[in-house]
């Protein structure tokens, strides 16, 4: 047995782990106190990290579908050439429009699959590409390509006054927020040392969170009103001059008119709607502005709840008018290590608006952050047309799973001419498909956080080799799209090179490559074992280039100040009403991590406050049929005082397609599309949705 | 937020190596891990990862915004454990490393038992990398567990959990069981040698010591073992029907199966809402005339033998009073002796200070009082005290019903092996009895400790063992398994396997009868054979 160091890849933290190996098994895995970074902590998901590369449903070996609709088992390069040749052909017919990709979480966490995905892509010439993204966190992108971006840097949680956290709890997601990485490492022991040193804590919840048990002030609103929330705070920071009038003047446009849009979200009328007491909203929004330093920042909660574009925007607005971003002079923040060190500038960088320039799909949809809507991908599929996608390759995701309205996909990927999975396990997508290509996991190749580097807050970096042997059958991911690549001629160029296609390089050169124009050199990373926390860096704020000097931050242009008065006209819920609302187990990545031993109950519960139990005159462990308009589900009910009352607790990404699965219930079947959905990016909505409960026979 | 270890805590210490950052104290080789009542979690060091109570097999740990108001002393009890020994240097983590062997030799083992000592002893003969172990475990009762089953208090549900750990985690290892088969009656030692390299005594300790005094076998004195076992629902006491109808009960011995006998006593009907209680006994506490418990202690409050966290539970009982006799201020100025003693002098304290409500029950400690005698026409009218601190005072009458003599547990003789009478323990050295023969649990060291505490006690005995077989003293059984089936079959044809425990562990928690209860036990062996054949 040997103990072999290295990081965890199951999402952004890259906490720093310990495995103990015996013939080729990661036998147990602990947290590496030494790893500076996450200090020890881990997740139940990452100390899993063995049973999901060895476990039952490890696939190890790629499948090929047989015409009688069973799988055999297939040579992965032999898959590539065949699956390249078939794509040669569809293109040949119908275009390179009709290739299609959904990359899905997993491939975020391995540095090389992207950018050559990416390369092979950009080689196709689809527009068509679709991620998690879109029915995850994007409203952050609608904000910033409607907003503009400051550059300069946002304040830091490290020695922040204040800080406010909706629709997030970081300490069992481990993710305070994408993009700031905010308790996102080690989250529970930073909160708790924030706190000592007297970070005031505000946190906008429907349930008592870990997190929210943590809060100074914890407001506790029915679900569904976020963008109300935000504006009734808005409303008293600017109806009280509490912002902060010199970085608005320098670097925003449309304060008044902000000011007049939230005008209506008085606290009394927050209140009505929303339940959260207008003297617990004044307070709030007063700790907040008096900071000084502090953000708010939004999760799930947030983005995937009604109005989430405006939500997000009206919340990124307090940010914006309370000024809580590094001024020139200040120090830099910037966690490169890996990555080039690039300057920052008190400057701001336009609104993009990519989605109304360039391409468009015939549904209308632009392109946002280089991908389409994930919620057009049924009808880019579907509908007939020209371009309609009759090839889609599936990267490291369960769309089947993770969209609404999973007949709708079924129906979709049926009608595919070809539909390539590429996953470790025989998910519901990867059960369709006509080839699943096994690959390789975390701990069985080497990577880096080159990356992650964004989310991290200090300056650190860790570089891992391999610590178990891949199962033969398998494939790195990116040497399956190099392949891909090679069969359908196209040249791949990453890290500025042009690749040899016909000698593929390792993937330490690879990784070598990426890191090539690191702060630090990737030789002396490689060198701590447990991880590498680099100086930090030096470089001040520097001041507006002549070229962005007059740009500013577009705080209400036209089509938000109309999304704004639809959302703050919006009514609250009625008498007796119930809502369901996200929750994460720690045990769950998104669709990753349901077959784990131990974890839960096995099973997805619907969480009640006992307070609506009694009034529905539900018991503990019986069955509830929860119905909204989009569909139905049965779930085992679970009373849960930490709730707001009204309120259904389920956690996303759960459960099979039957309904009857002993893994529970698919909340994605209560969720679909209608009039709520959003603009730009599509979102339908995934919280706050009116339920109908009711006592399962 | 942080973890916090609570009640349930059984000292096996299996959260110590998972910590990251080593925060869970005391830790096997700090100070006299032995006689530790419960391990600790730094607040301060600790960054919540949740390791250790996915390791914990009682669930004894939960994070802070967990505890229940009940629960929440014990964040104090760690705090004040951390404030007083302070914080030591982390270690690094090393998880344990063993030789690997591919062509590890067969070794066939029977484990006599199904408690808590003989589980660890399966679990670390299956762990083991220089033999591949065949275990069997032979079980007396048609049930699994041992006392965790039939001895912890029905009220302690997370505790009884280690027993669904054990289950799963044996199951997984692929360990065979025999159910309802008794060593000594059903099949004897020597034939039972006949089959296997080695055995594994887990017996226990089944019977209660005797307090030696006149009048012991009058009706209305029991020993705690058979109480407890009625309470339980053991087969052997489930028609013990003990005598309620008197307005005093009296424990002698102050150990925490007096505390658990105490509070089963005093409890409400609510208080036994969750617990798995024997129906009989139930029905028969529901309409009990007890108002009164004394418990007895030989010696002062400071030596009182029960642990901090179960004279917590009994301080935390709302509806009853409590009287302790001795001066609070006393037990707190006594700095004397391990943090745990310490703490359990001011819990004392705090118990006696507490004003006197008057309750309908109440609790009654009592200190430097020994049994003489116990009198009656018939049955149990009084029991005779005498001071033990006063040699000249004269013997005080106590009018009582019911007398539980709660003074340890006793291990009995099982033909074929050697018995320590005096004891009550098999004569073993480091778990060997002889080559071939082992002893673990309470047989082989006495009926103390927790369940955690068999764990290092059980891998001692491995250890023995598996030194034996290197060194070639277990010569290979003469009997083959199929040998073994048939002399079991031959005895008793109404044994079972795991499958039929599962049918049993299945049948009582459907049969709950209530959603707040685990299981509703059945108590008979007929009933237990029923279900398990299906
Ligand atoms: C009343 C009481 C309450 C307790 N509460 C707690 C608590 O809350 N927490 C805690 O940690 N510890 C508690 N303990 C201590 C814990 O139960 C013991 O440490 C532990 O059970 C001892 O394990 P053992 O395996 O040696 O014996 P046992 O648990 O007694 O197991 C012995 C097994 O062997 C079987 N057996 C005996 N003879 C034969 C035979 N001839 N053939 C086949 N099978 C046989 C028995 O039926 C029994 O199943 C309590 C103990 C008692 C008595
Ligand atoms: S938080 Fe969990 S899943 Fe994420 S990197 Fe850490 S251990 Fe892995
Ligand atoms: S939660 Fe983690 S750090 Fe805290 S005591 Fe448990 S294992 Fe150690
Ligand atoms: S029972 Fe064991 S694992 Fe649980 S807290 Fe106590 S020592 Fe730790």
């Amino acid at each position: 047995m040997v103990q072999k160091i290295s990081y965890c890849r199951i999402c952004q933290a890259s906490c720093g782990i310990i495995a103990n190996v015996e013939d080729n098994r990661i036998v147990q895995i602990v947290g590496d106190a030494d790893n500076p970074l996450s200090q020890g902590f881990t997740c139940p998901k990452g100390r899993r990290g063995g049973e999901l590369l060895a476990g039952p449903s490890r696939l190890t070996q790629s499948l090929k579908k047989q015409p009688d609709g069973s799988f055999a088992p297939i040579d992965p390069l032999v898959a590539a050439a065949e699956i390249g040749a078939r794509l040669t052909e569809i293109i040949g017919e119908s275009g390179a429009e009709s290739a299609g990709m959904f990359r899905g979480t997993q491939q975020a966490f391995n540095s090389l699959t992207r950018s050559i995905a990416a390369a092979w892509w950009k080689g196709v010439g689809s527009h068509k590409i679709f991620s998690t993204m879109t029915i995850d966190q994007s409203a952050k992108w609608v904000v910033s390509g409607r907003m503009g971006d400051y550059m300069g840097g946002r304040q830091g949680f490290d020695d922040a006054d204040v800080w406010m956290l909706a629709g997030t709890n970081p300490l069992i997601s481990v993710n305070g927020g994408t993009a700031d990485g905010v308790l996102m490492h080690n989250p529970s022991a930073s909160l708790r040392a924030a706190r000592e040193r007297g970070l005031k804590l505000i946190v906008i919840d429907p349930r008592r969170t870990e997190t929210a048990y943590q809060a100074d002030i914890h407001l506790m609103p029915v679900p569904g009103h976020d963008a109300l929330i935000f504006a009734g705070i808005l409303n008293i920071i600017l109806s009280e001059g509490l912002h902060d009038r010199e970085f608005c003047d320098r670097f925003a446009d449309g304060v008044e008119a902000l000011a007049d849009a939230v005008a209506s979200a008085t606290p009394q009328r927050v209140e009505a709607v929303t339940g959260i007491p207008a003297g617990q909203l004044l307070e709030a929004a007063r700790l907040f502005a008096k900071g000084p330093r502090g953000m708010v920042s939004t999760g799930t909660g947030v983005c995937m709840g009604p109005d989430s574009n405006v939500a997000e925007h009206l919340a990124t607005c307090i940010n914006v008018v309370c000024g809580r971003y590094r001024r020139e002079g200040e120090p830099a923040f910037g966690p490169a290590v890996m990555m080039p060190d690039l300057p920052a500038r008190a400057e701001v960088s336009p609104p993009a608006r990519s989605w109304e320039r360039g391409w468009r799909s015939r549904f209308g949809a632009g392109v946002l952050m280089g991908e389409l809507p994930s919620c057009t991908l049924n009808d880019e599929i579907l509908e007939p047309g020209e371009d309609r996608i009759r090839a889609l390759i599936v990267s490291g995701a369960n769309p089947l799973l993770a969209m609404p309205d999973a007949d709708r996909t079924r129906r979709a990927f049926a009608s595919l001419d070809l539909l390539v999975a590429i996953d470790t396990r025989l998910s519901e997508t990867a059960q369709m498909a006509d080839y699943v290509i096994a690959p390789t996991m975390f701990y069985e190749r080497g990577d880096h956080t080159m990356t992650m580097e964004y989310v991290f807050p200090k300056p650190y970096a860790m570089a891992t080799g391999p610590i178990v042997e891949p199962p033969p059958g398998t494939i790195d991911d990116w040497r399956f799209f190099f392949e891909l690549a090679r069969v359908m001629d196209i040249p791949i160029r990453v890290s500025g090179r042009d690749l040899d296609m016909d000698a593929p390089p390792s993937s330490e050169t690879l990784l070598q490559w990426a890191a090539g124009r690191g702060r630090v050199p990737l030789a002396e990373i490689a060198a701590a074992p447990h991880g590498l926390l680099a100086a930090p860096r030096q470089a001040k704020v520097e001041p507006a280039s002549d070229a962005m000097k007059d740009n500013r931050l577009q705080l209400i242009p036209e089509d938000v100040a109309q999304e704004i008065a639809a959302a703050l006209a919006r009514p609250g819920a009625g008498d007796g009403e119930l809502r369901l609302i996200v929750r994460r187990m720690r045990g769950i990545m998104n669709t990753l991590g349901r077959e784990f031993r131990d974890i839960g109950d096995g099973f997805n519960p619907a969480h009640f406050h006992p307070g609506d139990m009694a009034r529905l005159d539900i018991a503990e462990d019986s069955q509830v049929r929860l119905t909204s308009r989009h569909g139905s589900v049965t779930a085992v009910a679970r009373a849960d005082p930490t709730l707001r009352p009204g309120c259904v607790s389920l956690t996303h990404g759960w459960g099979g397609l039957d309904p009857a699965s002993a893994q529970g219930v698919n909340v994605n079947v209560l969720t679909g599309h209608d009039a709520l959905t959003q603009t730009v990016n599509h979102m339908p909505v995934l919280t706050g949705v009116p339920l109908m409960v009711e006592r399962a026979a | 937020m942080t973890y916090v270890i609570t009640q349930s805590c059984c000292v096996d210490a299996a959260c110590v190596p998972v910590c990251p950052v080593d925060c869970i104290h005391p830790t096997t080789d700090e100070g006299d891990f032995a006689k530790v009542e419960m391990l600790y979690i730094d607040p301060v060091a600790c960054v919540d990862c949740g390791a250790c109570a996915e390791a914990c097999p009682v669930d004894a740990i939960v994070p802070d915004h967990g505890l229940t108001e009940e629960d929440r002393c014990f964040a104090d009890f760690a705090n004040a454990y951390y404030a007083e020994t302070g914080r030591a240097p982390r270690r690094p983590v090393l998880m344990a490393g063993r030789p690997e062997r591919a062509d590890a030799p067969e070794l066939r083992v029977a484990i006599v038992g199904t408690g808590p000592s003989a589980c660890y002893a399966a679990l670390d003969l299956l762990e083991r990398r220089d033999v591949r172990a065949e275990i069997i475990m032979i079980e007396r009762l048609p049930a699994f567990g041992g006392l965790v089953r039939y001895g912890v208090a029905p009220d302690h549900q997370r505790t009884k959990r280690a027993a669904d750990a054990f289950q799963r985690q044996l199951a997984r290892g692929g360990v065979r069981f025999l159910f309802n088969m008794e060593i000594g009656r059903d099949i004897s030692v020597a034939e039972l040698h006949a089959h296997f390299h080695a055995i594994i005594y887990a017996v226990g300790a089944p019977g209660g010591r005797n307090l030696g005094i006149a009048g012991e076998d009058l009706p209305g004195v029991l020993s705690a073992s058979r109480f407890v076992g009625w309470y339980n629902g053991h087969p052997d006491h489930a028609g013990l029907a003990p005598d309620l109808s008197g307005r005093r009960a009296v424990i002698v011995g102050n150990g925490n199966v007096a505390l658990d006998v105490a509070r089963i006593l005093l409890g409400s009907e609510a208080d036994l809402a969750t617990s798995d209680i024997a129906a009989p006994a139930r029905a028969a506490l529901a309409g009990s005339a007890i108002e009164e418990v004394v418990i007895l202690g030989r010696r002062g409050p400071a030596q009182t033998a029960g642990t901090a966290s179960e004279l917590s539970a009994l301080a935390r009982m709302e509806d009853i009073d409590i009287i302790v006799d001795a001066p609070p201020a006393l037990l707190d100025q006594d700095a004397s002796g391990s943090f745990a003693e310490r703490l359990k002098r001011s819990l004392l304290a705090d118990m006696a200070r507490r004003p006197l409500r008057g309750h309908r029950k109440r609790l009654v400690f009592r200190y430097f009082r020994a049994p003489l005698a116990i009198e009656g026409d018939g049955h149990t009218e009084r029991l005779l005290l005498s001071r033990t601190d006063d040699a000249d005072a004269a013997p005080e009458a106590l009018d009582c019903g019911l007398v539980i003599s709660s003074i340890g547990y006793r291990g009995a003789a099982l033909e074929g092996l050697p018995y320590d009478e005096a004891r009550g323990i098999y004569p073993n050295e480091g778990g060997r009895i002889l080559p071939g023969t082992y002893a673990t649990g309470w047989i082989k060291r006495g009926p103390s400790g927790v369940i955690g505490s068999n764990r290092r006690c059980a891998a001692e005995t491995v250890d023995a063992l598996i030194a034996d077989f290197g060194a070639g003293r277990l010569p290979a059984p003469s009997g083959d398994d199929a040998a073994f089936a048939a002399l079991a079959g031959a005895r008793r044809s109404d044994h079972f396997g795991l499958d039929g425990w599962e049918r049993i562990d299945r049948h009582e928690r459907a049969n709950a009868t209530s959603p707040a209860q685990v299981r509703a036990k059945l108590t008979s062996i007929a009933e237990l054979v029923a279900v398990a054949k299906g």
